[in-house]
């Protein structure tokens, strides 16, 4: 399956390497699955769960063991702080 | 003061200009910023007597260890809210809590009422009351250069001012501090109002010197390894607060057209990338802090036709964007600082306003009120109107406006739609929709706000987990009283990952207090008493709040809210503030 993430400020120094020149977004082939859990995801990414706050299916609303299948576009977003 | 035993305090008083410089060692148990200001508000206002009357305060404190360390760059005002009729208390960065240290002033308080319209210099030798006549009736980034024209001395120097909604007394009338900092909610501008005090400079050159610099130096470094190398702080720094736009929408969280909804379509629009790409000029940062959050966006707008244009700048954050953005249906960068302008040259609060606004957007929908009284064809998203209507209630230029400029709570009481008129105990509600912690915490907190006890966050990291009554009782009590603590050293809340208890008794060592952790949590817990009992004082009771229905009917991030649940926690929570009031306070005897 092949996804299309998208990860914002401090999450894409996890993931330097797979960005290309200014984009905001990559794709992710997963080989061998038709779908993979967000949860997992995150873990693939190396982010540190701590450090997410949100994150969006296809720009809706998730849970954490929501199943992301080929073609999906992921947001992940750090956690929020006002101050 | 560094080093000193006591805190020192300025009198000001208005009505027969007399100054008094107090030196007080009992106020070293409240230790700084808020706690010794929440005690010289108890000491000096009036519970009898309405909040613009000349015998309330107006309260500025520094902390204990102000501007030495970095981003420990605030200062704390209070007063008594013209908006919510009970504890007013609000911070802003800049430079006045540097200035006010270089002068040598831990407190200021100001009492009374000016015959005229007046402005008031302070410096280390004195204080002055000088005619503000040619001055009343000017925007407030106006009058600070006049001031700053006029005034000798430059660099150390900090000018406080507000605008004409605060001489008309609107209720969540703002001070503008040094440009790009406000001293936002509950209407502190509406007090200086009231007692004809356009503005104040403060200029300070006193040295101050560290006895043990070397120690005081490797704190310091430390301290400002931490921040600048933490992520959350390069967050700031780059896109500022605006990234919350985009996932607090995605997840339901951003309130939208007066809280008819969670998300914004237009959300992408007016996101911390779009500002960044469209509008951002530059970057500025308090007096003492390596981060600079302060992000400046510039905007073309027509003054005349045959294309004669001019260039706006204005500070935005997430505050004003959701206010003035995604809750009036503003969908574009340009648009919301167009609003976002009319707000800070009128010296409003930008959240009050945009809460306002929207009631009155829907409530001349609704035919609750016509657009006879509304003059213009309010509507969402039609920033042109929305920012004539923010002219409209600075200025009160009917009754409706005028009203309007009371708050939204009095309007919708006054005109219909309590419902839909999203204020919470009185101050219209903050930018996060995102479940109990954020509803509860507001309407517990001792001065309405989403700061108080960072009740968003806790919704944040248990969306996904059953609601645990006792446990959200107990996250926004304890995160009230340690930000007690931090707000009595005014550490920007932004940065408060970084001042652990470890970190704020290394640097409370650096200026002379040693305490132990015990210690600091009985300061912090006579701050919070102080607090409730002047709450009390004035009136408040958790249990009187009434709040407005489409809390509980558009969903949250974590689903719909239920009313009974609401009051249940916050009743609890109230339980806790009685025990909290009750105990005994022993400790203080060591500071007397
Ligand atoms: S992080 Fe921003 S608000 Fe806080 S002290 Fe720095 S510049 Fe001021």
């Amino acid at each position: 399956m092949v996804i299309t993430v998208e990860l914002f400020h401090t999450l894409k120094k996890y993931n330097k390497e797979r960005f290309k020149d200014d984009e905001n977004s990559f794709e992710l082939s997963i080989d061998g699955r038709d779908e993979i859990l967000l949860d997992e995801l995150v873990s693939l990414l190396n982010i540190p769960d701590e450090e997410v706050g949100f994150a969006t299916i296809n720009s809706v609303k998730h849970n954490w063991n929501d199943p992301i299948k080929d073609g999906d576009r992921i947001k992940i977003f750090p956690v929020i702080i006002a101050g | 003061m560094f080093y000193k035993d006591y805190i020192r305090v300025l009198n000001i008083n208005l009505s027969t200009g007399r100054i008094r410089v107090d030196k007080r060692k009992d106020l070293r148990a409240y230790l700084g910023g808020v706690g010794v200001a929440s005690k010289l508000l108890q000491e000096n206002m009036n519970p009898d007597l309405p909040p613009l009357h000349e015998d309330q305060p107006i309260i500025f404190a520094i902390g204990a260890a102000s501007s030495v360390f970095p981003v420990i760059t605030k200062t704390v005002a209070m007063f008594v809210s013209p908006l919510t009729g009970e504890l007013g208390e609000s911070y802003a960065g800049g430079r006045l809590a540097f200035t006010m240290l270089h002068a040598g002033y831990d407190a200021i308080v100001i009492t009374g009422k000016s015959q005229k319209p007046c402005y008031v210099t302070v410096t280390q030798t004195g204080v002055e009351i000088k005619d503000a006549r040619a001055f009343w009736g000017m925007d407030s980034d106006k009058v600070g250069s006049y001031i700053r024209n006029r005034e000798h001395g430059s660099g150390k120097r900090s000018i406080i001012r507000i605008g004409p909604a605060g001489e008309n007394l609107c209720s969540y009338a703002s001070v503008c501090v040094d440009t790009y900092r406000h001293f936002g909610r509950l209407g502190l501008g509406a007090v200086f109002g009231s007692k004809l005090m356009k503005a104040m400079q403060v200029t300070g050159d006193l040295p101050m010197p560290i006895p043990n610099f070397k120690d005081y130096f490797k704190t310091y470094s430390k301290l400002y390894k931490q921040v600048t190398e933490t992520e959350v702080m390069a967050k700031y720094h780059d896109a500022g607060t605006p990234i919350n736009v985009e996932p607090l929408s995605a997840m339901g969280g951003l309130p939208t057209r007066n809280l008819t909804s969670g998300t914004f379509e237009h959300a992408e629009n007016i996101s911390g990338e779009a500002f960044a790409k469209n509008n951002l000029i530059r970057k500025m940062a308090c007096t003492g802090c390596p981060v600079g959050c302060i992000h400046i966006g510039q905007f073309r707008r027509e003054f005349d036709h045959g294309y004669e244009y001019e260039a706006i700048s204005v500070g935005y954050d997430y505050e004003l964007i959701y206010a003035l953005g995604s809750f009036l249906g503003v969908d574009n960068t340009d648009g919301v600082l167009y609003v976002i302008d009319a707000v800070e040259r009128n010296g409003l609060d930008a959240m009050s306003c945009g809460v306002v606004l929207g009631w009155a957007c829907e409530a001349l929908e609704r035919g609750i009120i016509t657009e006879e009284q509304t003059i213009l064809p309010l509507k969402m998203g039609d920033y042109v109107n929305l920012a004539k209507a923010v002219d409209y209630i600075a200025q009160g230029v009917n009754q409706l406006y005028t009203d309007m400029g009371k708050g939204v709570k009095h309007v919708a009481k006054k005109y219909g739609g309590y419902d839909f008129g999203m204020q919470i105990a009185g101050n219209e509600m903050p930018g996060y929709h995102t479940g109990y912690g954020s509803l509860v915490g507001a309407l517990v907190g001792a001065r309405h706000s989403h700061l108080c006890n960072a009740g968003y966050s806790y919704d944040q990291s248990n969306r996904d987990k059953e609601l645990d009554k006792e446990k959200l009782v107990d996250y926004l009590i304890s995160e009230e009283i340690e930000r007690c603590l931090l707000n009595s050293l005014i550490i920007c809340l932004f940065a408060r990952k970084v001042y652990s208890r470890e970190n704020i008794r290394m640097v409370l060592k650096c200026v002379g207090l040693d305490y132990t952790d015990e210690t600091l949590t009985d300061i912090a817990k006579r701050i919070l008493r102080t607090k409730l009992e002047i709450k009390k004082s004035l009136g408040f009771a958790i249990q009187d709040v009434k709040l407005p229905k489409r809390f509980f009917e558009t969903p949250t991030t974590t689903g719909k809210l239920d009313q009974y649940m609401a009051n249940e926690i916050a009743e609890e929570y109230a339980r806790r503030c009685e025990e909290i009031l009750a105990e005994e306070d022993e400790s203080i005897k060591e500071f007397v």
